[in-house]
């Protein structure tokens, strides 16, 4: 972030600077949405259609998204599976290892409150929000790759609308 | 090769009021074994020449709610043979001998059933922590009255 960060700070000072400012946000905005890399990550049947979603049929690459072996260079995260009690640490590691600004999508019944597992199990944690805050929630056992594109979509419309001050006051703070 | 009449019947043979057979559809066999005859159960159907038992495939456990059965999935690779074999312990401190000396494979088994049930294996080099969070201290989740911090059960329908 760094420089970019500060910049509103330093324009609204200067006339006109406000211009500028939201012409900037538009260009960074555009620029984010469009290059939403995503981390290779997941646990059960809903990486099957991530997986799917990415291969050439449905083509995740047309909007700009490549898959990431390494969280340091991934935006987003698809929690694509169950996750159980043993695995929610790791996926907070996870989280917590890649950079911001990160984006979460919970995948499937089962990342969005337990799904099938929500009854009588021991094992399985009941929602991924509860561990880590979730931007999108795709319902579905699991959804086809089509409802992840549709979810992609939505994602994106939510960082195209983010506003500089935003994170220049998280930066702040 | 051994058929399974002839395989069911010298383990019976072998152990006599001890060793009891279950009447199943063929091709499945089962035999029940009281708790204290397992070792050497299992030693007999590893050592016989004819038997030739040498692969397991699970350990398992049920909780019958006034005891804990054990059900241990073994075969004969050789006979294209599969037995159940199923014995009972106690349900709170239920103490049964372990076959890991006898069968390698089954160290993972017998540490799952200690983990999920609470039985004891006598013998067993390593009963730690294996399946389930390594801070996990809330007893062992698959008896029938478990009941956890954010367990949920499911609803009756009717």
């Amino acid at each position: 972030m760094g420089v970019i960060s500060k910049l509103p700070l330093v324009l609204q000072n200067v006339p006109g600077g406000t211009v500028v400012a939201t012409s900037l946000e538009k260009v960074l905005n555009t620029s984010r949405a469009s290059s939403l890399w995503y981390l290779l990550f997941g646990t059960a049947c809903c990486a099957i259609e991530m997986m799917c979603a990415g291969a050439s049929r449905y083509d995740f690459d047309r909007f700009g998204m490549f898959f990431r072996a390494s969280p340091r260079q991934a935006d987003l995260m698809f929690v694509a599976g169950t996750i159980s009690h043993k695995m929610a640490p790791r996926v907070k590691l996870l989280y917590e290892q890649m950079a911001e600004p990160r984006y979460v999508i919970a995948m499937g019944g089962c990342a969005c409150n337990g799904g099938p597992f929500h009854y009588d199990t021991y094992a399985v944690l009941k929602g991924i929000d509860k561990v880590i805050p979730v931007d999108v929630y795709l319902p579905g056992c699991p959804p086809r790759p089509e409802s992840l594109l549709e979810a992609c979509l939505k994602l994106q419309e939510k960082v195209k609308s983010e506003k500089l001050e935003k994170w220049s006051a998280d930066q702040r703070a | 090769m051994l058929d399974n009449e002839t395989f069911i019947k010298t383990i019976t043979d072998q152990f006599p009021g001890s060793v009891e057979a279950l009447e199943l559809q063929p091709p499945q066999n089962a035999v029940k074994v009281s708790a204290e005859k397992v070792r050497e159960l299992f030693q007999f159907l590893v050592e016989n020449p004819d038997l030739k038992v040498n692969y397991i495939s699970s350990i398992s456990g049920v909780d019958k709610t006034d005891q804990i059965e054990i059900v241990y999935h073994i075969c004969s690779l050789e006979n294209k043979i599969k037995l159940t074999v199923k014995t009972t312990v106690e349900r709170s401190g239920g103490k049964i001998d372990s076959i890991q000396d006898i069968i390698p494979a089954a160290n993972w088994f017998e540490r799952e059933i200690w983990e999920l049930y609470g039985v004891d294996f006598n013998g067993h080099p390593n009963l730690t922590r294996f399946l389930l969070p390594d801070d996990w201290d809330q007893g062992n989740p698959m008896l029938r009255d478990w009941d956890g911090p954010d367990f949920v059960r499911m609803p009756e329908v009717n």
